[in-house]
């Protein structure tokens, strides 16, 4: 049983595999690559890109996205309460008030790359985020920041850097 | 034992609101007070509140002690350039008189430090060898 009702990252995954779907894949020293996926594993997966098989650690991936949703509205209602988590209490609620009051959300990465957009629903390692370009999975992992997306990050927060 | 010292830090900032300030991998750098916290994110608190993921600080501190500055490329200092007649901005410059030229490749780059010459290289042009054979020669000529 998982801790979390929602499975976002192995559903997504496993769709894509079903559809193989030309999915756009960006790993952690920012390298894009347009893949297939073939397999999935717990911490791994084989993707096919340029007729070649490569097997991708998941602990290097930044994000997953496809161009349409691979994962309808429906699968992130049908969500239950669980139990809070006392080591990830704040995390959990922070990313649920922005699930329920579809707050846009700046998300930097640690890679540089920032994504604007609604997140759709979590678990314990990926966000799956509603952007303009379609929904991307978004590795935990991967993660810097989480803010308000409405207003451009600017110099209060930088300001002692002068 | 303890785990890490990180919560005990953002523990004493959470109890007197003092900022923290803090370094991430993405070469950012942010100052807050410290709503809340868990064992994989902290809450900073500023007009708007963020998250930040504990696995991407890299340097957490009590004040700015010395300067950080975000996102900016280390450039070789420019060298001292011969005035040039600065040019016209694009913009000003009439657009219907001249058809497009063609795309030319890229001039060198004029911020590029050149490397100096070396200083034989532009010395006199009259080395002890040469001086003499212009001796002789005048010689000769004379001679003759």
């Amino acid at each position: 049983m998982s801790k979390y009702a929602l499975n976002v990252e192995e559903s997504f995954l496993e769709k894509a595999r079903e559809q193989h779907a030309l999915l756009r894949l960006s790993l952690a020293n920012r390298e894009r690559l347009s893949v297939v996926i073939t397999a999935v594993c717990r911490y791994d997966i084989n993707v096919e890109t340029d007729g070649q098989t490569l097997t991708l650690p998941k602990k290097d991936i930044s994000h997953i996205s496809y161009e349409t949703p691979l994962l309808p509205d429906e699968f992130f209602q049908g969500r239950t309460e669980e139990a809070p988590s006392l080591k990830s209490r704040v995390q959990d609620e922070f990313l649920e008030r922005y699930v329920k009051e579809k707050t846009l959300a700046l998300l930097s990465m640690v890679n540089g790359d920032e994504f604007r957009g609604v997140l759709e629903g979590y678990d314990g390692f990926t966000l799956s985020l509603k952007t303009s370009r379609g929904q991307t999975l978004l590795y935990k992992h991967g993660l810097c920041r989480i803010g308000p997306g409405y207003r451009r990050r600017t110099g209060p927060e930088r300001e002692h850097a002068n | 034992m303890q785990t890490n010292l990180l919560d005990d830090v953002l523990e004493r900032h959470l109890n007197d609101g003092s900022p923290v300030y803090l370094t991430l991998k993405d070469n950012t750098a942010l100052k807050g007070a410290v709503k809340d916290y868990d064992s994989y994110v902290v809450m900073l608190g500023g007009e708007r509140d963020s998250v930040v993921y504990r696995h991407s600080i890299l340097k957490a501190a009590d004040a700015a002690a010395h300067k950080v500055e975000p996102k900016k490329e280390v450039r070789p200092p420019a060298p001292v350039q011969r005035a040039a007649p600065p040019r016209p901005a694009p913009q000003s410059r009439p657009q219907q008189e001249r058809p497009p030229r063609p795309k030319r490749p890229p001039v060198r780059p004029t911020n590029v430090p050149q490397p100096e010459r070396a200083p034989e290289a532009q010395a006199p042009a009259m080395n002890p060898m040469a001086e003499k054979m212009a001796e002789w020669l005048k010689k000769q000529k004379g001679g003759g």
